[in-house]
């Protein structure tokens, strides 16, 4: 009986899924479809139920920006044994990130602009004592602000540039603006991130890529920015040469809407490609992690071959590490089961977009997708992909990232990272929600261990779990001596027909501090 | 002969139900902050590392992402191997990636089937790495 049920169950249920030489009859096969099909009906239901997050309800709602009831309740986060969650502010609109003076008094930035195409003002804002804030600075409509430093006396904040271009902004303590860097490349789906200081006084930053694999297409269009931007592409930081492929697409920039058109890679829209095409690279450039002395200087590349290299922060060793947001399944190149990646830098080393995910080859069966298989766009590489120190999960947006110094916080040199959450169904199909947590690598073995997640049956927002948890977190800093992780949770931004439809006043910043140490 | 092939037929529709059954109930949620930490001997401590490198961007943790969550369904180790070494399922429409042994060694495959065991056994307060 054990050997029957063991190994026969394996092997049948196997046969039906390969089906071809199962050797059943047609009419052993009829007879038992007959015996269990009323059972049949049941069992799509529950497979429905649980593996389709549309179900869920994840596709619903009407777009909108305005306010809503935000429920931010504690108890419903779970932490690790000894640690302790608590909101410090609430009611913020789309706040992206968080930082201190040499006082110890907290600061965010509030973007000012989100995906589902919708302006706001930025702001820098101070946080006092009972959740108030003070409006340090303001920006132009030129947002999202999405990264946020300190040191020596100002503030420097990245700006995403979706109206003008990308740039890094000085700000003084009494909010005079002036900008350090300008004319990134930051008018596509990613924008300028960082910045972080290093040790010697250099201003690290990163810029994303302005598409997902490097080839403009409707979704682009679909973001919002095509239309702004229609001459807008990808620009490499050294010269690259390419095969040739060239991407039909529909052509959402003509009424007509069967018209068609041919796109190259790092082409703008509707510009085709030649085999041996040479690209000449610029700096800035899309996709790479650049600096310049904080006091003003000369730009240089530190590395280049990211796609969304949104979280930056010195680990152990003083080595700088970012996280990247992986492709996505969209576009005129659709890529399957991309991870997000945390990278130890080495400078001058190229990281694999758009051809390399993970440090593997794209052109293979495990990224193609239905529509396309891909294929290598670059006719030589800079160089092999290093392999990341840790995978994310796939569309999981893994953004803000810090990490532990101190024993009485507890996990010394692991990088506490920010999990924005999935986009899905606009990025790809996905069984389950991913992301909408703070997770901790251990970046030596690439160990990644949920650290404060939604209480719940799934995995999940606040909003779909009906209480009071974690939206989705873009940032974690900790304070100056290591003590607290403060999380900056952007808010309510459910995924609609129309697309994003990011809430405003929902942004909560929460401090996770251990109550009791070992 | 004919007595076999509907015995086989039941033991098939079952374990299919078995599985989705499985798959529409329980809890797929195992981590550290819901389960508490997981004690790990050497063993499933290479096993994690593979499965981290391998299999936990579409499966995070073992719950449901771009792939299904597994920590809730009924497999057993050999179907778990098979899952990793073979890409035909569902009549060769499924996306999860096969693993050849360049990838994933024999000796890897064993630790990491030993690892999503305990982890889906993984409950509060149990010597897990007994089991
Ligand atoms: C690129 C994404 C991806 C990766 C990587 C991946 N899987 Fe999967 N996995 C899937 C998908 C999608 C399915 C659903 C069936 C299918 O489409 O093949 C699945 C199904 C499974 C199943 C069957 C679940 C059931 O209910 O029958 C098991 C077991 C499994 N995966 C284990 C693993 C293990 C172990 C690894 C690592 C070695 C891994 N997967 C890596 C995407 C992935």
């Amino acid at each position: 009986m054990k050997d029957f049920s063991r190994t026969k169950t394996i092997f049948s249920l196997i046969g039906i899924f390969i089906y071809k030489g199962s050797g059943y009859t047609n009419q052993t096969m009829k007879k038992i479809y007959l015996l269990f099909k009323p059972h049949l009906l049941v069992l799509l239901c529950c497979l429905g139920l649980n593996s389709c997050w549309k179900l869920r309800g994840h596709y619903g709602g009407p777009k909108s920006f305005e306010p809503v009831e935000r429920l931010v309740r504690p108890t419903d986060v779970a932490l690790p044994t000894g640690y302790k969650i608590e909101a410090i502010a609430q009611g913020l609109t789309y706040p992206t990130a968080l930082t201190f003076d040499d006082n110890g008094d907290i600061y965010v930035t509030e973007a000012g602009y989100s995906y589902g195409e919708v302006w706001t003002q930025p702001r820098l804002l101070r946080l006092e004592t009972g959740g108030k804030t003070t409006i340090v600075a303001t920006g132009e409509e030129n947002g999202p602000w999405s990264g946020l430093t300190f040191f020596r006396d100002a503030f420097y904040v990245s700006e995403g540039g979706t109206k003008q271009s990308g740039r890094i902004l000085k700000i003084t303590r009494d909010g005079e603006v002036t900008p350090l860097v300008q004319n990134l490349p930051s008018s596509g789906d990613h924008f300028t991130t960082g910045p972080v200081i290093s040790p010697d006084g250099y201003l690290y930053f990163g810029q994303g890529t302005a598409t997902n694999s490097g080839v403009v297409g409707p979704d682009n269009y679909q973001f919002g920015w095509l239309k702004r931007n229609p001459d807008f592409h990808d620009i490499p930081c050294q010269d690259i040469t390419l095969t040739g492929q060239n991407f039909e697409s529909d052509n959402p920039l003509t009424p007509d809407t069967k018209d068609k058109t041919v796109t190259g890679p790092f082409s703008k829209f509707g510009t085709p490609a030649t085999a041996g095409q040479v690209i000449k690279g610029q700096l800035p450039c899309s996709g790479a992690i650049m600096r310049l002395p904080v006091a003003g200087g000369n730009l240089e590349l530190v590395a280049w071959g990211f796609r969304n290299p949104f979280g930056m922060a010195f680990g152990p060793g003083n080595t700088l590490f970012v996280t990247d947001n992986g492709y996505d399944t969209r576009g005129s190149r659709p890529i399957y089961g991309s991870g997000d990646y945390l990278w130890a830098i080495k400078p001058g080393t190229w990281y694999g977009w758009p051809d390399y995910s993970d440090g593997n080859p794209l052109n293979t069966s495990d990224y193609e997708t239905g529509k396309q298989d891909p294929k290598f766009i670059l006719a030589k590489h800079p160089n092999k992909p290093p392999k990341p120190a840790a995978t994310l999960g796939v569309h999981s947006s893994a953004n803000g990232l810090d990490f532990s110094t101190n024993t009485s916080f507890g996990h010394v040199g692991e990088a506490f990272i920010a999990e924005f959450g999935d986009q899905a169904p606009n990025v790809g199909r996905i069984y389950g929600p991913v992301g909408y947590k703070v997770v901790r690598v251990n970046p030596t073995n690439g160990v990644i261990q949920d650290f404060a997640v939604n209480k719940g049956r799934v995995n999940g927002p606040a909003s779909m779990q009906k209480h009071g948890g974690l939206e989705r977190p873009i940032a974690v800093q900790f304070d100056p001596n290591g003590e607290a992780l403060y999380v900056v949770d952007f808010g309510i931004m459910p995924i609609t027909e129309e697309g994003e439809s990011p809430r405003k006043g929902t942004g909560v910043v929460w401090k996770i501090t251990r109550e009791v140490n070992r | 002969m004919k007595n076999t092939y509907s015995l086989t037929g039941f033991s098939l529709f079952f374990g299919v139900a078995v599985i989705l059954l499985a798959a529409g109930c329980g809890s797929a949620r195992r981590s550290e902050p819901l389960r508490g930490p997981l004690t790990l001997n050497e063993q499933l401590q290479r096993g994690q590392i593979v499965f981290m490198n391998n299999c936990h961007k579409c499966h995070p943790g073992g719950e449901a992402g771009v792939g299904p969550s597994i920590n809730n369904v009924p497999l057993t180790k050999g179907i778990l191997k098979f899952r990793v070494r073979s890409k035909a399922f569902l009549l060769g429409l499924g996306r999860m990636p096969s693993f050849k042994k360049h990838e994933i060694s024999r000796q890897e495959l064993n630790d990491l089937v030993r690892y999503i065991k305990v982890l889906k056994k993984h409950k509060e307060d149990l010597p897990t790495a007994t089991l």
